[in-house]
């Protein structure tokens, strides 16, 4: 930790962000010289999504909201960034765009670092990399956390990453069992069975029934398709079960989405009404000023 | 889904509040007919417990979906949540007791109010 009772104010200031608790004194310094300070009012835009990547922020005081557009135009936010984070390292390392947008929440004041005092900051400072690498990663694991609880999930995808092994073969089986393929093959299978059985069969070996291992009325071959009806009921029950598990899910999902756009839309009725009304007492107080100002008018021509 | 100690925490400590809410009669709570789905608003957020299953169904999780209107973003604690499971399965049951005298939500009921509304066109 370094000595803070002979550092400028911009350096101590410094210190007391994590990225640069391994800076001694004169690095401190010399990093106060190549750092900004710029300061933004709550609501202000610090960068939009897309912008040029040319500086590293380090939050000194307020809060910061990191948000990207999604899909639906919704703003979604990632991350809101205190004292001592830092934000934007990811388009000055690669000095690509920004891959997000960033806001102040409350008034706050920033540290600026550009991006080419920024690599050469890293490269001095290999430790700090390692703090930077690590803040990159908690970040990533919290994007995915927060696009795993996203409203609009994907049933099916949800239910296939859950599914157990027997829980696949059973919906590969209850997929094939239930498919003309199937019912072409097993026929075919039966037919040549009895032929064989009845015709060919018959007239090789030796005896009343020739070489016949299943003569009609095929008993073996009834038994054999006994079992497999039997041990195909209930595999095709349990791919039943997790269809019917999926259609709750999905009509679970469908209640959340049409009951949250009902209540928005009824909002947003109400809302409608409201300045509706305002409008009304607006025209109504505009026309009260507009006779008031025919009369004096008229008054006044008198 | 692994979650943080903190994360956690700050979720108990929010259903906690929901549980005195409504305790309180401060949160309202909506039936919906035919389903066991209580809903209820909470600032500018929507509560739902569910699923449509009845509560006497004890193999079907219950859930708590929390979603603010002003974005697609939503939490969603299950009651075999190893966690906070007890506390939203305390919630269900505060909710059912609480809600079980309120009129059901019925879309698909004929009121007075869509009558005369039909009738004034």
């Amino acid at each position: 930790m370094a000595d803070l009772t002979n550092l400028s104010e911009e350096a101590q200031s410094l210190s007391r962000v994590p990225l640069f608790k391994r800076l001694d004194a004169q690095e401190l310094e010399h990093l106060a010289q190549e750092v900004d300070q710029v300061n933004y009012k709550a609501g202000d835009t610090i960068f939009h999504e897309h912008d040029r990547g040319d500086a590293l922020y380090i939050v000194e005081e307020g809060r910061v909201r990191i948000w990207v557009m999604d899909e639906d135009v919704h703003e979604v936010t990632l991350a809101e960034l205190n004292p001592g984070d830092f934000f934007g390292e990811l388009a000055v390392l690669d000095r690509g765009e920004r891959s997000s947008s960033a806001t102040a929440i409350t008034d706050i004041h920033l540290h600026r670092l550009s991006s080419d005092d920024f690599q050469k900051f890293l490269i001095d400072h290999p430790d700090a990399s390692v703090d930077v690498i690590c803040e990159i990663a908690a970040r990533m694991r919290q994007t995915n956390l927060l696009v795993t609880q996203r409203a609009s999930k994907n049933i099916n995808v949800e239910m296939e990453q859950k599914a157990t092994l027997g829980q696949r073969v059973a919906d590969k089986v209850a997929a094939f069992g239930g498919s003309w393929t199937f019912i072409f093959i097993y026929s075919s299978f039966l037919i040549v069975w009895m032929i064989v059985n009845t015709f060919v069969l018959y007239y090789l070996g030796h005896g009343e029934n020739g070489a016949q291992f299943d003569p009609y009325p095929y008993i073996l071959l009834n038994l054999m398709l006994s079992m497999t009806a039997a041990m195909q009921a209930p595999i095709i029950m349990m791919s039943q079960n997790r269809a019917a598990e999926k259609d709750r899910l999905a009509a679970e999902q469908d209640f959340k989405v049409n009951l949250k756009s009902e209540l928005m839309l009824e909002e947003l009725v109400r809302k409608q009404r409201e300045r509706d009304a305002q409008i009304d007492h607006l025209n109504g107080a505009l026309a009260a000023l507009q006779t008031t100002l025919e009369r004096q008018d008229a008054t006044r021509s008198n | 889904m692994t979650r943080n100690p903190a994360t956690t925490e700050r979720l108990r400590n929010f259903i906690a509040r929901i549980d005195s809410l409504t305790k309180s009669g401060e949160l309202h709570w909506e039936r919906q007919a035919g389903s066991a789905h209580r809903y209820a608003r909470l600032n500018d957020n929507l509560l739902i417990l569910g699923p449509a299953t009845p509560l006497s169904d004890t193999q079907v999780p219950r859930y708590l979906f929390i979603t603010p209107f002003a974005s697609p973003d939503c939490v969603e604690i299950n009651s075999d949540d190893a966690e906070l499971g007890s506390a939203v399965m305390q919630l269900v049951m505060l909710v059912e007791e609480q809600s079980k005298h309120e009129p059901a939500t019925d879309p698909f009921a004929v009121t007075d109010q869509l009558i005369e509304r039909l009738e004034s066109m």
